[in-house]
């Protein structure tokens, strides 16, 4: 031991050790603390997002910059990318805090309740200077309250079916293109189509939306086909029609394809429209890039009909100022910005607007080289007038946790539809008033 | 090993194949498809990538910032780590040699750390966090393994060591003119080289892994740790990614693994002495 | 040190409390910080309506604590983590025992046996969750199932099966710590005091009177230590469920520690959560004072 004393007399290397844990830790505090920079004269503006695309990102920042420009300012933007799974509770949990976001995108789910608890900052005075005739009223609905608008849809996104033209061909099934031309594209001729695919080659039909229409993603899976036979989930003014004998049917005829003909990707199961192990999924405009270099042909078609037409399921996001914000004013004239004609037309291509003039336009349709302009129309254009959003409540998250244990008993092949959306519909009145 | 029979071997071969195939097959499965294209990953199992797609190697980096989030974990592994023995030595030390009012008392209450796991704080510890403004960064990830429950136990552990150093050490040094802290510095700090690396193995594979504290007090993805990240292939929006969560998996496992390799009876005799703690 | 004046002995005295309170004033500080004031402050929220996302907090008495108990998923919670624990700490200890006393012999490739058992132990729980939720797909497209197909049996949906899943979070995590039990129980078996094994073989005792009748005994402070590390780690179950079931299908693999988790940040009923903390804060108590008092009685284990 006292040769390990005078071994030891290393203060040295005590005090370097010492040393890297203050700096570091200083450094790690200065890291956490940099909101809280100096003013200096360039403004500081957050923007948080859910996309880390980089391609997207530079989009977005162009139009910061045209912003600034056009006010004689200059600014420095951060982009704050939060994964879109988490995307509503973070930012929730951010904006309560201080020094969250200056300006983010909003989640359809999450807008009546960042309404509600005035997380979102008035726009009135900062869209006062642009043509706001050219928003319907029905696609900013869901972002005003009491006459004030308070976020601003960038993109109203329609849900459309993707299929592999080469899984098509190889088990002769007639094509979504052939049924459309043949008017009888509807959820039967669907079915058949997913059926024969399956029986025919072995490949999965069907793939719900992002894989996960089991889980995260029930009401995206189901609403097109619910809705479009006349049913729903819940209402505006608080009515429940999950259960309904419409709605019964619907979801029937999805149960069949998943457990009688096994012609959908089940759940649990990984197979992948996008891999080429399904023949059909269900996606959006900023999906197809994920396409480009896809090993099949493939094609894009709405959403089939049923009794009631084809409703597609939209998907909106708009952009938002934060009311507690350190700019708040500079902030809202830059989510109208982003939201004018020009920047919605330059975003187009990835997120279709809300905008009619940029809808009706020549340029809208092109908008995407992956695209064909006739597609276009079809699926998206077209869409945007039959589809809908999802239902919204101020207590979403709440509502979605609760009901997804229920809608799980659906999920084996001897469930009894009726009865598990009877169970359902119990979970939705609760939350209902 | 006494020499047996044949007939007595065949069964504990059979026996170390089926523990070969139960704790490396997983492995080496996710090895392999992290070589596949996606479409290769499921059916048949094979030993060998069908695809040998080296470029999911290279894709991670580009769909994720996964080199910050690789740099981040080993920011905030080697800070907390190093935070968490000096400050566990320092205690530890006073604890076991050094006679002032109230230290049973504190060591009992430092006690009750040990037990408590976070999962029972992390609420106030949120809304903590966020007041002092560390919502959203590595702090938390550092304060939290130094002061909470790892913390607490590499303290125990080094208290448990000092007891039992002479005490004929400190003597020498005071008649030295050393003063407490030069002791510590000098003499204590240096001799409980082996019970400090095993506390530091164990806060910083602790660290490595956790993936409750990132999950609540991170935020953006160029914050996050591994765990978070590995997590994220899967959930961003888009589709899964397999490949790719398969190939960050491997990544994020390689130099753990590369490591437990080499110090295996050092590290496991450091995990196990804690799970008898 | 005798003869050292009274003054100068009063004076050290002095010093050495200064410096001692000196040295373990970070670690203390930091204890009252973020373990201790958190504590207080989780008791607190648990009698306060409190919601993250809207606000406002209003003191609540037990009214949190009145809807746990009419909370169904709150038993359900409870009762999984209970089923869970059941299932796990039997399976990993039985496993575990058996494993130590075979390979406590020394036989060859014990080595071997014991670096790969202990592989998952170091690798994190979120990569373990990752490679079983691939292991485990449904169908014949995973692994386990293409290898019970190959034996012409039709696995089940693992993960998303009611009757299946509880039990796969459970295989799989009990394969993750699995390795750490094996050691220490080899610990234990190679402390074997052996004048009494060879005493009782001596007597004629062998096989499973052997283990019965001596081993166990021997080993048993150890076994119930280790049983009550388990159970307490078993309770803290996370990342598995998480990853692998998100509590489904049909909560049926949702724990408490998820259903924490769930209540204050996804449906951010930061004061109903607490009351489950409060629960489970409770619990582990408990469990910890039994680990405590056993581990007075077992004081040879500190080596």
């Amino acid at each position: 031991m006292k040769n390990s004393y005078v071994h030891a007399r290393k203060p040295l290397s005590v005090l370097l050790v010492a040393l890297i844990l203050i700096v570091s830790t200083a450094a790690l505090f200065a890291a956490g603390s940099q909101e809280a920079a100096k003013p200096t004269s360039p403004v500081a503006i957050t923007i948080a997002t859910w996309t880390s695309n980089k391609d997207q990102i530079a989009l977005l920042e162009s139009f910061v910059q045209g912003f600034a420009q056009s006010k004689g300012i200059v600014i420095n933007t951060t982009f704050e990318s939060i994964p879109f799974a988490d995307y509503n509770t973070k930012l929730s949990l951010e904006l309560q805090g201080s020094g969250g976001p200056d300006v983010f995108w909003v989640l359809e789910t999450a807008a009546p309740a960042f309404i509600a608890s005035n997380l979102l900052a008035k726009l009135d005075t900062a869209m006062k200077n642009y043509e706001p005739d050219d928003l319907s009223a029905q696609a900013l609905a869901l972002w005003s309250k009491g006459g004030s608008v308070y976020a601003i849809p960038f993109s109203t996104s329609p849900f459309f079916i993707l299929y592999n033209k080469d899984l098509f061909k190889k088990a002769g099934a007639k094509s979504p293109a052939e049924l459309i031309a043949a008017g009888t594209w509807n959820w039967d001729t669907f079915r058949t189509a997913s059926k024969q695919i399956k029986d025919a080659t072995g490949v999965w039909g069907f793939q719900t939306v992002d894989g996960a229409g089991f889980e995260a993603r029930v009401l995206h899976n189901l609403a097109p086909i619910v809705r479009s036979y006349g049913g729903d989930f819940w209402t505006e003014d608080g009515k429940v029609l999950i259960n309904t004998p419409e709605s019964v049917a619907a979801v029937k005829l999805f149960h069949a394809m998943v457990y009688t003909d096994a012609s959908v990707v089940p759940p649990g199961n990984q197979s992948d429209f996008f891999a080429g192990s399904a023949a059909m999924t269900v996606g959006q405009v900023s999906r197809v890039s994920k396409l480009v270099d896809a090993g099949f042909a493939w094609g894009i078609a709405p959403m089939p009909a049923g009794p009631k037409g084809d409703v597609p399921v939209i998907g909106q996001a708009a952009i938002g100022a934060n009311a507690k914000g350190k700019n708040v004013a500079l902030a809202s004239e830059l989510v109208a910005y982003m939201t004018n004609k020009a920047s919605v037309a330059a975003m187009a291509g990835i997120w279709p607007p809300a905008r009619k003039s940029v809808l009706e336009s020549e340029s809208f349709l092109t908008s995407n080289k992956a695209i064909a302009a006739q597609d276009m129309k079809a699926a998206v254009g077209d869409s945007i007038k039959t589809g809908r959003v999802l239902p919204s409540h101020l207590q979403y998250p709440q509502i979605e946790v609760e009901s997804r244990m229920v809608f799980d008993k659906l999920w084996n092949a001897n469930a009894n539809v009726q009865s598990v959306l009877d169970e359902v519909a119990a979970v939705y009145k609760k939350y209902m008033k | 090993m006494k020499h047996s029979s044949i007939g007595a071997r065949i069964p504990y071969w059979i026996l170390l194949a089926f523990l070969a195939i139960i704790f490396v097959y997983p492995f080496w499965w996710m090895l392999v498809n992290s070589l596949n294209n996606p479409a290769d990953i499921f059916g048949t199992p094979t030993l060998l990538p069908r695809s040998w797609a080296f470029r999911n190697y290279m894709e991670i980096f580009q769909v994720q910032p996964f080199s910050r989030h690789y740099t981040n974990t080993l920011l905030v592994a080697v800070v907390a780590t190093v935070g968490n023995v000096v400050v566990a030595a320092l205690s530890g030390y006073a604890f076991a040699r050094m006679r002032f009012p109230g230290r049973n008392l504190a060591f009992l209450l430092l006690l009750t750390a040990l037990m408590m796991p976070i999962e029972v704080t992390i609420i106030p510890l949120f809304s903590q966090m966020r007041a002092f403004g560390f919502y959203d960064s590595l702090v938390p990830l550092v304060l939290i393994p130094i002061f909470g429950a790892q913390g607490a136990f590499s303290a125990f552990l080094l208290r448990q060591f000092y007891v039992t150093v002479p005490i004929e050490l400190e003597e020498a040094a005071r008649i030295d003119g050393l003063g407490p802290f030069g002791i510590f510095v000098r003499i204590m700090f240096p001799i409980a080289k082996p019970v400090l690396s095993s506390a530091a193995i164990l806060a910083f594979l602790a660290v490595w892994n956790t993936y409750l504290e990132p999950l609540v007090f991170l935020n953006s993805l160029v914050n996050f740790t591994l765990p978070l990240s590995l997590t994220n292939f899967n959930d961003s929006y888009g589709l899964p990614q397999w490949h790719l969560q398969l190939a960050a998996t491997t990544i994020s496992i390689v130099p753990i693994m590369v490591v437990y390799l080499i110090f295996q009876e050092k590290i496991s005799n450091a995990m196990v002495n804690s799970g008898m703690k | 040190m005798k003869d050292t004046p009274k003054l100068t002995l009063h004076r050290m005295h002095r010093q050495e409390a200064l410096a001692g309170w000196g040295f373990i004033a970070p670690q203390m500080a930091g204890f009252f910080i973020f373990v201790l004031a958190p504590l207080v402050m989780v008791f607190v929220y648990s009698f306060q309506s409190k919601n993250l996302l809207f606000g406002g907090t209003a003191f609540y008495g037990v009214g949190n604590f009145r809807d746990l108990l009419a909370d169904p998923l709150f038993a359900k919670s409870l009762v999984n983590t209970l089923v869970f624990s059941a299932g796990v700490v039997p399976l990993n200890l039985l496993l575990a025992l058996a494993l130590a006393l075979y390979l406590g012999k020394g036989a060859y490739g014990t080595r071997f046996v014991r670096s790969i058992i202990f592989l998952p132990v170091v690798t994190s729980g979120v990569a373990w969750a990752i490679v079983w939720k691939y292991l485990l797909q449904g169908g014949t497209a995973g692994p386990v199932n293409w290898f019970l197909d190959q034996l012409g049996i039709a696995g089940p949906n693992w993960l998303f099966e009611k009757g299946w899943a509880m039990g796969s979070v459970v295989v799989s995590r009990v394969l993750k710590n699995l390795g750490m039990n094996v050691l220490i129980f080899m610990g234990a078996v190679l402390n074997m005091p052996p004048d009494v094994l060879e005493a009782a073989r001596l007597d004629g005792s062998k096989g499973l009177h052997l283990f019965w009748r001596i081993k166990l005994p021997l080993l048993m402070p150890t076994v119930l230590m280790v049983s009550i590390v388990t159970i307490i780690g078993s309770m803290r179950v996370f990342d598995t469920i998480k990853l692998m079931t998100d509590g489904g299908p049909e909560g049926s693999t949702m724990v408490l520690v998820y259903y924490i988790y769930h209540q204050a940040f996804k449906m951010f009923n930061t004061g109903y959560a607490s009351s489950i903390a409060v629960v489970l804060f409770i619990i582990v108590l408990v469990l910890t004072i039994a680990q405590w008092s056993l581990r007075k009685k077992v004081s040879y284990y500190e080596a």
